[in-house]
């Protein structure tokens, strides 16, 4: 069956021939494959490592409830190739970075699609496009709020070029010892105590703070505190070992909001302007076993106390045999991990363990409870999603895929969807920007090598770097380093003689090559490992080509000022040459990738939308929000 | 729980509140084809409660390379029917009818059919007397419409409503602090802390509605005669908060200070509340037909009357702050405490009205009595304008007589909606857009304006029976985010027209 659109002056030829590569089957996903499909694109690989959860189902709808479990690109691609069975979805259920998807991969795409929900895929996939030199639509939607941009190496600002925020950290003692908001219980509750009981037990945690981010911003201004912490995990888990017991959860209660509470009482410093903990005792509710079977604790509300430890007492339970199922299934495996427990914000008994336990703490250091429905979007850091922002996003998408595929590059533009607002005007557009000078991502030269790492030295790469010194202008000191490891400088020639395979440089992994002393205007080098073992040389480059600094860079540097963004862009169409043109400048809401998701927009007030750089002869009316009710005619 | 599952992220935007009105609302869309299909897609996925499709289309080929929700085998098949079907497998929780009927004969011999749908959508409608005849019936009729049209890459929403109530517009800014006015636990609580005392510790942790309380009545005694506060007045109480703060790192001082314009704006009545209070219905037209909407906002007018002095319910939230657990705790309890009273008095006078009305107590459940005390300042009402009206007029001109792209869009659809034929003279044209000649700037002179005109009347001609997919997915996302925001009565929904540009990705919303 043949389903070609109906009128195909309009939907261009080119997209069949195309082949696109699109990251993610979740939100975006699903609306994006089902508009490629029917605008004609003919050959789609949908790589995407999720499965699917009930609470997908309110939008992405190429799922319904009996697909739960299963693959996402899996149970998509079969969904859209029932509607057109030319169609070539290729599925992939596999993670992005696996190294299997190498740069040739990559480079067999005319564009890839990213519909992603974490920062750190989105960087990984921005630097495989780089590196393969193929476009990227980059995307992301946060509750009403969305954004469209495309990224093209030496044309555009790539992914990297503005860091994005770092997630909210906390100190160490704040979430251990001084708990003073919600937010400290929860994140206690979910990174320490839950992983502690349930998770995964590798060796180096023993040795290791194992709270996750937290850890990252420890400040260690109190060290006989954090050894005296230090020991309170270790007897934590050693109460893995009672978890058959019928007083498991007992024992926990006990020592988490007993015992440690009452050694940090003790540290009488530690109080003096602080309002004092009030430890809890088990025995004091004793008709919490009664009230095991017939409590209905509501999702919306704050649990009573009652409540709390008849969920923390029942969640453990399950979550105990739980832990327990995953631990045999092991050791008839015959595997030595110890995987444990996961946390996951859509486990019912993970949220009501980490609900009740971050409350009982809460109402220990005489901090405010919060209901399930809350903790579970404090500590899932839920996105609110909808059907409506992805079809409005997916179709934006799918228009930039055709600009870039046909090579209107005078159309593709940044677009920031702001939806369900005071104010009624849906989008608002930037000019691609151009690369910034200073990106450690797209201001390097990506060089791909094939190499035979068995017999490949360090050595021979530097001898490669050193005959093409010419080209390369790198100078004579040069450094090596792999991901933040030192491998090679002029004072440390340790490993020159170590292969690749024995520093551990292997397929996919890249090498920077840089001069000892930064020179301006001259980037690094990054190589980039191709395993090939029927080489002639042990490293041979692919193309000789991409040790030289690239054109677009030289002309970026000759500009001493970077490009404004007003830069008009080149008249749309044909049709409307003549018309006066609209300038795409205003600055809007944008989203901030925090937490490796698309989230939590700026709020959307006034001050934040201005025109920049309006040419004279271009109307752009800005609404104001107070009197949204009689704007005049807008054009954006 | 299944449900809350399900639909966990959406709760999170417009709440259960909202969920419930979604699931009660029972909408007709009028036509199948991409566009229909694609926002009933975003409508069935939320949860919908119900929709009704009524089309006279069968299957055809055209439809298998732009909609989704037919196949290959559904050929020659009621359109109603197989996309009524396959839009119900996404969601169980969902009812749907599909009527193979041409909507025309129900608007023309039974037009209380329409009656019964909390709102009506019209799709891809080539007839403009028949989207005018449907558009009286439902301006009359009081039910919300949305017509939509795409064309190519070009999308057209029209958004009907005479009266829009919004209980929440989900607006973050708004502060109930109460500073100006403070009741009188605050005022005791508030008067326990010195802001002079000596003890750097406790000095730092004071709240800084504290701070500004203090520093507000002491300037108050300064100029007892003022009652409202100009900018330069409240420059002034910065200048004092800064004074009283021992030194420039105290974080509560520093939080006080950025506080002062938006925590020191008098507690009045908001212009959208006072409109709904001097609302006809909430005045004097009170039935026991009502919508629960004006008995909820009668009581509250009540209460603003006696109880509360002139001012709205409490809201009860606050901000965070720099303080300790203890002072931090307090001066919640104190808020909420109040807001718990006001909530009580709210409370009793619906209550009274039910009564009065000869309804039950039912009707009204606590939460959303809740729910009104919280959001009070946020209620609006938003009037829209008839379809007709704009018809019979053009748009009011930019500030400095350009036409952009999308205003021509917007004039095409407008003459393409009035019928206008494009003729080889174009004669109706001209005197269609004769008032825009003098404005018409670089398009200034009849050929250049009507030339740009007449291509893009001739595009929406053309494309009057084909869609393109991906335009009707986004204006379906569109329209059907609109019609949410309208069943749910939350956010402030378009009241006009807006045209979709797909090509350039830009939107522009019109008003006359």
């Amino acid at each position: 069956m043949t389903r070609t659109p109906p009128d195909s002056t309009t939907t261009q030829v080119k997209p069949p021939s195309s082949r696109v590569l699109m990251v993610g089957a979740g939100g975006i996903g699903c609306e994006l494959l089902k508009n490629l499909v029917l605008c004609g694109f003919l050959n789609v690989d949908l790589v995407d490592l999720d499965t699917i959860d009930l609470s997908n189902l309110n939008r992405q709808f190429l799922f319904q409830k009996q697909h739960i479990g299963q693959p996402k690109a899996v149970v998509a691609a079969k969904a859209v190739r029932r509607f057109n069975s030319q169609a070539q979805v290729t599925a992939h259920h596999d993670n992005i970075k696996n190294p299997r998807f190498d740069v040739p991969w990559f480079r067999q795409f005319d564009l890839v699609l990213n519909a992603l929900d974490n920062l750190e895929a989105r960087r990984y996939v921005n630097r495989m496009c780089l590196i393969a030199d193929r476009p990227l639509v980059e995307s992301g939607t946060a509750g009403y709020l969305g954004q469209v941009t495309v990224i093209q190496r030496g044309r555009t600002e790539c992914f990297d070029c503005h860091p994005k925020p770092t997630p909210q950290t906390f100190p160490i003692c704040t979430i251990r010892s001084t708990p003073s908001a919600p937010i400290h219980c929860i994140v206690w509750a979910k990174d320490y105590l839950f992983n502690q009981l349930f998770g995964a037990v590798s060796q180096e945690d023993e040795e290791v703070e194992s709270i996750g981010a937290i850890a990252a911003a420890s400040t260690a201004d109190n060290p006989s505190e954090l050894e005296a912490l230090h020991k309170e995990n270790l007897s934590l888990k050693r109460l893995r070992g009672d978890m058959q017991s019928d007083d498991f959860a007992k024992r926990v209660f006990q020592k988490v909001f007993g015992d440690d509470i009452n050694r940090l009482l003790t540290m009488d410093e530690m109080w003096a302007t602080r309002q004092r903990p009030i430890p809890l005792n088990f025995d004091d509710y004793p008709q919490v076993l009664e009230d095991i079977e017939k409590c209905h604790a509501k999702d919306q509300q704050v649990w009573s106390v009652t409540e709390c430890i008849v969920k923390f007492v029942t969640s453990s339970r399950h979550l105990a045999k739980r832990y327990q199922n995953i631990q045999s299934e092991e050791s008839t495996g015959g595997s030595t991990m110890n995987r444990g427990l996961t946390f996951d914000k859509d486990d019912n008994d993970i949220l009501d363990f980490v609900t009740a336990t971050a409350n009982l703490r809460s109402l220990v250091f005489h901090i405010e409870g919060k209901s399930r429905f809350d903790v579970k979007a404090m500590a899932g850091n839920i996105i609110p999603a909808i059907a409506t922002t992805n079809a409005i996003i997916a179709g934006l998408i799918t228009m930039q895929a055709r600009h870039v595929l046909e090579n209107r590059w005078d159309l593709c533009k940044t677009t920031y969807l702001a939806q369900g607002t005071t104010r009624p005007r849906l989008f608002y557009n930037e000019t691609l920007a151009r690369p910034s000078k200073n990106c450690g991502t797209c201001s390097v030269r990506y060089v791909e090598i094939a190499v035979d790492v068995a017999r490949a030295t360090l050595d021979d790469l530097l001898k490669l770097v050193r005959q093409h010194a010419d080209v390369v202008q790198l100078g004579d000191d040069l450094g090596v380093e792999e991901s933040g490891r030192l491998l090679y400088d002029p004072d440390f020639e340790d490993n020159t003689e170590r292969t690749f395979a024995d520093l551990q440089l292997t397929h996919g992994k890249l090498i920077t090559v840089c001069a000892e002393e930064p020179l301006p205007n001259i980037w690094p080098l990054m190589f980039y490992i191709v395993e090939k073992s029927d080489v002639a040389d042990p490293i041979q480059l692919v193309d000789p080509k991409q040790l030289a600094m690239p054109l677009y860079a030289t002309k970026v540097s000759a500009d001493a000022t970077p490009t404004p963004k007003s830069t008009p862009a080149t008249p749309a169409t044909k049709r409307s040459a003549s018309e006066p043109m609209e300038h795409q400048n205003v600055k809007a809401v944008k989203l901030n990738y925090d937490n490796g998701t698309l989230n939590q927009p700026i709020k959307n007030d006034e001050s934040k939308v201005t025109a920049t750089n309006v040419p004279s002869d271009s109307v752009i009316t800005i609404e104001d929000d107070v009197s949204s009710t009689s704007q005049d005619i807008v054009i954006l | 729980m299944d449900s809350a599952q399900r639909y966990d992220r959406q709760l999170r935007l417009w709440g259960d509140y909202g969920q419930r009105c979604l699931q009660k609302s029972h909408i007709c869309v009028l036509g199948s084809s991409a566009v229909a299909t694609e926002l009933l897609k975003n409508l069935v996925l939320p949860g919908i409660g119900r929709f009704t499709i009524i089309d006279n289309e069968i299957v055809s080929e055209g439809d298998l390379g732009t909609n989704f929700f037919v196949t290959h085998s559904d050929l020659g098949k009621s359109r109603a029917k197989v996309t009524t079907q396959n839009l119900l497998e996404m969601n169980d929780q969902v009812q749907g009818d599909g009527l193979y009927q041409d909507w025309s004969t129900l608007l023309n011999e039974s037009p209380d059919f329409f009656a019964k749908f909390n709102l009506v959508a019209l799709t891809q409608c080539t007839n403009s007397k028949l989207t005018s005849q449907l558009a009286a019936l439902c301006w009359q009729l009081r039910i919300p419409l949305v017509i939509t049209y795409v064309a190519g890459f070009l999308g057209h929403i029209r958004v009907q409503v005479a009266e829009h109530t919004v209980t929440e517009t989900h607006t973050t800014n708004t502060l109930d602090l109460r500073l100006d006015c403070p009741f009188p636990a605050m005022k005791e609580l508030f008067s326990k802390f010195n802001l002079d005392c000596e003890d750097p510790i406790e000095h730092g942790n004071i709240p800084f509605v504290v701070i500004l309380y203090h520093i507000l009545e002491q300037w108050k005694r300064n100029n007892p005669q003022k009652t409202i506060l100009s900018f330069s007045d409240k420059r002034e109480i910065r200048a004092m908060v800064r004074q009283a703060r021992h030194n420039s790192q105290e974080e509560n001082f520093q939080e006080a200070e950025e506080y002062v314009v938006r925590a020191l704006n008098p507690t009045v009545l908001p212009a959208n509340v006072l409109a709904l209070f001097d609302h006809p219905t909430c005045r004097s037209q009170l039935t026991e037909a009502s919508n629960t909407f004006w008995i909820l906002i009668r009581a509250l007018a009540d209460f603003v009357n006696k109880e509360g002095q002139g001012r709205l319910p409490v809201s009860g939230q606050v901000p965070d702050m720099k303080t300790d657990t203890n002072s931090y705790v307090s001066i919640q309890r104190v808020y909420h405490e109040q807001a718990e009273r006001d909530y009580q008095c709210v409370r009793s006078r619906v209550h009274d009205w039910l009564k009065q009305l000869g309804r039950s107590l039912a009707d009204i459940s606590d939460d959303e009595i809740r729910r009104l005390c919280k959001h009070a300042a946020e209620s609006r009402l938003q009037r829209g304008s008839e379809w007709s009206k704009e018809l019979n007029r053009l748009p009011r001109s930019t500030s400095n007589g350009e036409l952009g792209s999308n205003l021509l869009w917007y004039l095409a659809y407008h003459a393409f909606y009035n019928q206008i034929q494009i003729t080889s003279n174009s004669s109706a044209l001209e005197g269609y857009i004769q008032p825009w000649q003098k404005e018409g700037g670089t398009h200034a002179g009849p050929t250049g304006l009507i030339c740009h005109l007449q291509t893009r009347l001739d595009y929406l001609m053309k494309h009057s029976k084909s869609e393109l997919h991906n335009t009707a997915a986004m204006v379906g996302g569109m329209v059907a985010q609109e019609i949410v925001k309208l069943v749910t009565h939350q956010y402030l929904p378009l009241l006009n027209t807006c045209i979709v540009n797909n090509i350039e990705a830009t939107t522009s919303s019109f008003s006359w």
